[in-house]
């Protein structure tokens, strides 16, 4: 049984269907969308263990091929899972308020999604890719003219890497005359020595295509327009699972590249090209978090915070060990989780409120707990705190450092996941600690399903914690079927060079200090209640000051000084602007080229020099 | 009875009868030349298994080659004319709710058809320049009565460049006759030595023409004023018919008259350089143009450059590849421009506005129409599942493979594919964005139909390139190949029909 082509044309045929008959019964595109990413994660389940599986369909000019590798499963398993933890999610979301048009192609995305991770040739997965590519800007832009100036962002982006694509796979081609992905990288890494200048340009490219969607270097900019303007439970999947494609490609290009016959210069052991990606990646990472820190955004915040997480992915692959890709993909998909609940409960906050401007908010912990509980075990995670999950992939990813002495790149990667306690914990305490608005003192908690979805997200957060071996296990089974190599890690335990971490007796530690703390609080005095509004007065009274109950939350310019600090360097060196003036030049280059080179009144005369020079061509040959 | 002559013979009747029917009934013309271009495309079906199994010549008059006039009839050809038979008749039909063109319209646009059929089926040179000629006229005429206030000033540069660059073909032609004696391009196409410089010079002049018709640089400074000036249907005719017919033309010329084999020597390789650093050029300029460009029509005319632009990329690397690739090329732009451009007359029929930009929120009250139009923007900026994702990655996998000068093609291939891929989602996403437009929503029967069929015409071999698997084989071995083909068979006669 074809099992893949069956689940990405499942996938494209319920989304045309869904598009073409449903307009008018949105609910219904919605449960459609669920029941193709329950599917999606039942041909998970069914694809696991049949790595022999190939499926292939002469075109009459290119044979497209799907494998089901372990490498790629492990990712599609992955990301149909938190797919579906989501489309659970939007069920509810997407009530008559909130319901927009962007199921049928969210569903039709999802087969690209599964395409991607099994293409076997390029063809293949340019196909998936660029499909991903339009099917996203649509549902980014989804009809509304300030998502849609971030959607064509995203999308010109999305243009400049399918394009590099195309150009690094047809370089690649003629040099090994192989569509398939891993032969053509394996061939390519025979020549080695030989054509050392083609294969940068092979590589160079890939780096655009990849780094453009996985917003590495200098396309950070994108998440912050696109992730903030796109439907808010899209959202949860853009930064969750479609920031990673570009990961994915990475991992199975440049990375294994590198490891193969690679005999160039090397910078402490590591390929030079490598080494520079590791900084491209750190400063990635510690530019995210300083951008994190400066917005208001709630969305736009956590869009500079998978920036910078994408920063630690790459600086963990440009490692260019075994370890090193371990902890890239196991922070990936803890990045993957612990993300998308972030990003959920932030929709569960606007779904309730309508408020994007985190000083507009305030004690919505106190209205909507299940939210609030999502975003606080989310930020643990992200924070890389231990009892959570996010603890030991980054625990690996300083390991992976360590282990091959990067002590300089380890410096801004501390940098960043020291001041992403800062963003994390501004976005806290602005949302849902602090001052409740009246506006919002009767809003509800989050819908049931909205819970379910964000204790369910939670839930794993906690336990892929205590033991890391649930997402250790196939990483190092898909790894060593990728590599040949594999590391050692237990199921509780991770291993690194300077250090063994039992999870499970960390996170005991730490639920034992919690329920020494919660017995200490239930024996202790009866304590009085505080309404927030008495703690911080300081004994003056709020109307000498002409303030209202309103402006107590304080959250607006929430670190200014350091926001000083930093401004002018970012401001100086901002591929943002430096993008945005291209544009702008492009554009009116564009519009002279109209203007001018279109210019009706010369035609005759072009036309007659033309005719002139060929003729003088002619002659004084 | 079986003669292909009538594939020109059926418009040309329909050319005569016009002026007469139309006193009687004044939907005659639309009727008749309806009628004639179905004909044609009955009849080209019809002949059409017995030419793929082998092609076959058309001596007109029993005047045998070179002094006669032969048409040729190959898979290559007759494919082609049946495409321009069906663009013009879909056209057509999508121009039917439309009443109040008068018979000469009719005569015209019938004129202009034929002349783009018989320039892809000739086989001599004076031929195609008095089809050339025809055409021209017809357009000109034509590009004036789309009755707008800027038709008359579009038509009359039109005119005027149009009118220059035949004469360099005349002058081509003459310079050709004078050295060899015929005209013929099979008896041309094996010729003895002309001298370097003359044979490019010739050859230059000859396709002067044809390059304007196809848009390329730098004859392209026409596309705007003609395409603002001409109705939607007739611009929709400009990017369908005429430039798939300059196409063709281009193709016959490089690849057959101009083959290394021949007389011209290396002169058609130059020329081929040439269109690769023009087509280069002209996909920059074209996409460059269409990036900002706010008018519809306009739009989509720079748009039409570029993909030309493409296309002459592709017949100037010549591998088997490439000319699979233009092809496909071909076929897409023809099926995807009339859909545009339907679409495009459809919205400013009924939203009364000229600029795309100014359509806001159309596609909430006509979905099918703008989804369409994304479908058929998609095709041409290369979108798998469409063909001209097949198309592109041909001309690309060729130009990669080939280095050197390619490298520059496909770099201005790949650079016009980011502004084309930019511009077309934002105008498809400008329809469906949400506004406070309010249109009544009318029904038009006779956009629907042709629109979807287009749209299966775009997606079919997108999805399953081998259903013209052996129509692109069989034209991509007669194009390379045109001494044991093409001039085989006429010259021999041994193919009359």
């Amino acid at each position: 049984m074809n099992l893949i082509s069956t689940g990405i044309l499942t996938c494209f045929t319920a989304g045309l269907f869904s598009l073409i008959f449903l307009q008018r019964v949105k609910k219904l595109q919605w449960i459609i969308f669920f029941i193709t990413a329950l599917f999606m994660a039942a041909v998970a389940y069914r694809l696991y263990g049949s790595w022999q599986l190939t499926e292939s369909y002469q075109t009459g000019i290119f044979l497209l091929t799907f494998h089901n590798g372990y490498f790629g499963w492990i990712f599609f398993g992955m990301t149909s899972i938190v797919t579906l933890l989501i489309a659970l999610f939007s069920l509810s979301y997407n009530d008559k308020k909130h319901a927009t048009a962007i199921a049928p192609l969210w569903t039709m995305l999802l087969g690209a999604n599964a395409g991607i991770f099994f293409a076997a040739d390029w063809i293949t997965f340019i196909i998936a890719w660029e499909i991903m590519g339009w099917t996203s800007f649509f549902i980014i832009a989804h009809g509304k003219p300030k998502s849609f100036k971030a959607g064509i962002y995203y999308y010109s982006l999305s243009m400049i890497g399918a394009v590099t694509l195309l150009a690094a796979v047809f370089i690649l081609y003629t040099a090994t005359g192989t569509m398939n992905i891993s032969d053509s990288i394996k061939a390519l890494s025979g020549l080695w020595g030989n054509r050392d200048g083609m294969i940068y340009t092979v590589v160079t490219l890939f780096a655009v295509t990849f780094f453009a969607k996985a917003a590495i270097g200098p396309f950070y900019m994108w998440p912050a327009k696109a992730h903030a303007e796109a439907p808010d439970d899209f959202s949860s999947f853009l930064s969750g699972i479609m920031i990673k494609y570009g990961i994915f490609g990475l991992l199975i290009t440049i990375v294994p590249l590198f490891r193969m016959n690679y005999s160039g210069p090397v910078v402490w052991n590591i390929p030079l090209a490598l080494y520079l990606m590791g900084w491209i990646g750190a400063l990635t990472a510690v530019s995210g978090t300083l951008l994190a820190v400066r917005e208001n955004d709630m969305k736009r915040l956590m869009a500079f915070s998978t920036v910078s997480n994408i920063g630690f992915i790459t600086l963990a692959l440009s490692v260019n060990t075994v370890f090193g890709i371990v902890a890239a993909v196991y922070h990936t998909f803890n990045h993957m989780v612990f993300k998308g609940t972030i990003f959920l409960s932030m929709a569960s906050v606007k779904f309730r409120t309508g408020e994007r401007d985190m000083h507009k908010l305030g004690g919505i912990g106190y209205r909507m707990p299940i939210a609030f509980f999502a975003f606080l075990i989310g930020i643990i995670s992200a924070a890389g705190i231990p009892p959570m999950a996010g603890f030991s992939s980054k625990w690996m990813i300083f390991q992976s450092l360590f282990g091959e002495k990067l002590l300089f790149l380890a410096i801004p990667a501390f940098l960043a996941s020291t001041g992403a306690f800062l963003y994390l914990y501004r976005g806290l305490h602005s949302i849902y600690l602090g001052q409740l608005s009246p506006r919002f003192s009767s809003i509800k908690p989050a819908p049931p399903l909205q819970s379910i979805t964000m204790i369910l997200m939670m839930l794993s957060i906690f336990v892929v914690g205590a033991f890391p071996g649930i997402f250790l296990t196939p990483i190092r089974g898909a790894i060593a079927a990728f590599t040949g190599e594999t590391i050692s890690a237990g199921f509780t335990t991770i291993s690194g060079v300077t250090a063994n971490v039992n999870l499970f007796m960390v996170s005991l530690t730490f639920i034992g200090s919690f329920l020494l703390v919660l017995f200490l609080y239930v024996v202790g005095k009866k304590r009085r209640h505080v309404e927030p509004l008495d703690s911080y007065m300081s004994g003056e009274y709020p109307e000498d000051w002409n303030m209202i109950p309103e402006q107590y939350h304080y959250a607006f310019r929430f670190y200014e000084p350091f926001e000083k600090m930093i401004n002018p360097t970012l401001e100086r060196y901002s591929f943002e602007n430096w993008f945005e003036n291209f544009i702008y030049n492009t554009k009116r280059f564009s519009t002279s080229l109209g203007r001018w080179l279109y210019r009706q009144q010369l035609g005759a005369f072009i036309v007659i020099t033309a005719l002139t020079l060929i003729i003088l061509t002619g002659v004084v040959w | 009875m079986n003669n292909a002559l009538l594939l020109l013979a059926f418009p040309l009747t329909a050319v005569f009868l016009i002026p007469v029917g139309t006193v009687f009934y004044k939907g005659f013309g639309r009727f008749l030349s309806m009628l004639s271009y179905l004909a044609g495309i009955v009849y080209g079906i019809y002949l059409f298994p017995s030419i793929l199994a082998g092609s076959k010549t058309v001596i007109v008059g029993n005047w045998a080659p070179p002094f006669g006039i032969n048409l040729f009839i190959s898979p290559f050809s007759l494919g082609l004319v049946i495409l321009i038979f069906s663009a013009a008749f879909i056209i057509m039909v999508t121009d039917l709710q439309n009443k109040g063109k008068s018979g000469q319209y009719y005569l015209l646009y019938t004129l202009f058809v034929m002349a783009s059929a018989g320039m892809v089926l000739t086989g001599d040179i004076f031929n195609l320049f008095v089809f050339l000629e025809i055409g021209g006229i017809a357009s000109f005429a034509l590009i004036a009565a789309g009755a707008s206030p800027m038709g008359s000033a579009g038509s009359l540069r039109y005119l005027i460049q149009a009118q220059i660059t035949s004469l360099s073909m005349l002058a081509g032609i003459i310079l050709i006759y004078s050295a060899s004696g015929v005209l013929n391009i099979a008896v041309l196409a094996q010729f003895k030595t002309f001298n370097p410089a003359f044979a490019f010079l010739a050859l230059a002049l000859l396709l002067f023409p044809f390059m304007l018709e196809s848009k390329l640089f730098p004859l392209h400074t026409w596309v705007g004023g003609a395409y603002l000036g001409a109705d939607h249907p007739f611009a929709a005719s400009m990017s369908g018919i005429a430039a798939t017919a300059a196409g063709a033309v281009m193709l016959r010329i490089v690849l057959t008259l101009a083959n290394p084999q021949s007389g011209f020597g290396t002169a058609g390789k130059s020329i081929q350089t040439m269109l690769i650093i023009l087509g280069g050029i002209t996909v920059l300029i074209g996409e460059g143009a269409a990036f900002t460009e706010k008018n519809f029509k306009k739009t989509l005319g720079y748009s039409s450059a570029g993909q030309m632009g493409i296309i002459a990329v592709g017949i100037g690397l010549a591998t088997k590849d490439a000319l699979a690739g233009v092809l496909f090329l071909i076929l897409n732009h023809t099926a995807a421009k009339i859909l545009l451009f339907s679409v495009a007359g459809l919205f400013s029929k009924v939203s009364g506005k000229e600029k795309w930009a100014d359509m806001k929120g159309i596609g909430r009250i006509y979905p099918l129409p703008a989804a369409l139009f994304a479908a058929g923007a998609m095709a041409l900026f290369g979108i798998p599942m469409f063909s001209g994702f097949w198309g592109k990655l041909y001309v690309l996998k060729s130009a990669f493979a080939l280095g050197g000068l390619a490298y520059a093609g496909a770099g201005a291939i790949l650079l016009g594919t980011i502004f084309e891929g930019i511009y077309f989602m934002k105008i498809s996403h400008t329809f469906f964005e949400k506004s406070d437009i309010s249109l009544e929503r009318k029904h038009y029967p006779f956009f629907g139909i042709p629109a979807l069929f287009l749209a299966a015409v775009l997606l079919a071999p997108g999805l399953f390139p081998s259903i013209l698997g052996p129509w692109v084989q069989a034209s991509v071995k007669e194009l390379l190949n045109p001494i044991s083909g093409y001039v085989h068979i006429i010259l021999t006669s041994g193919g009359a029909m």
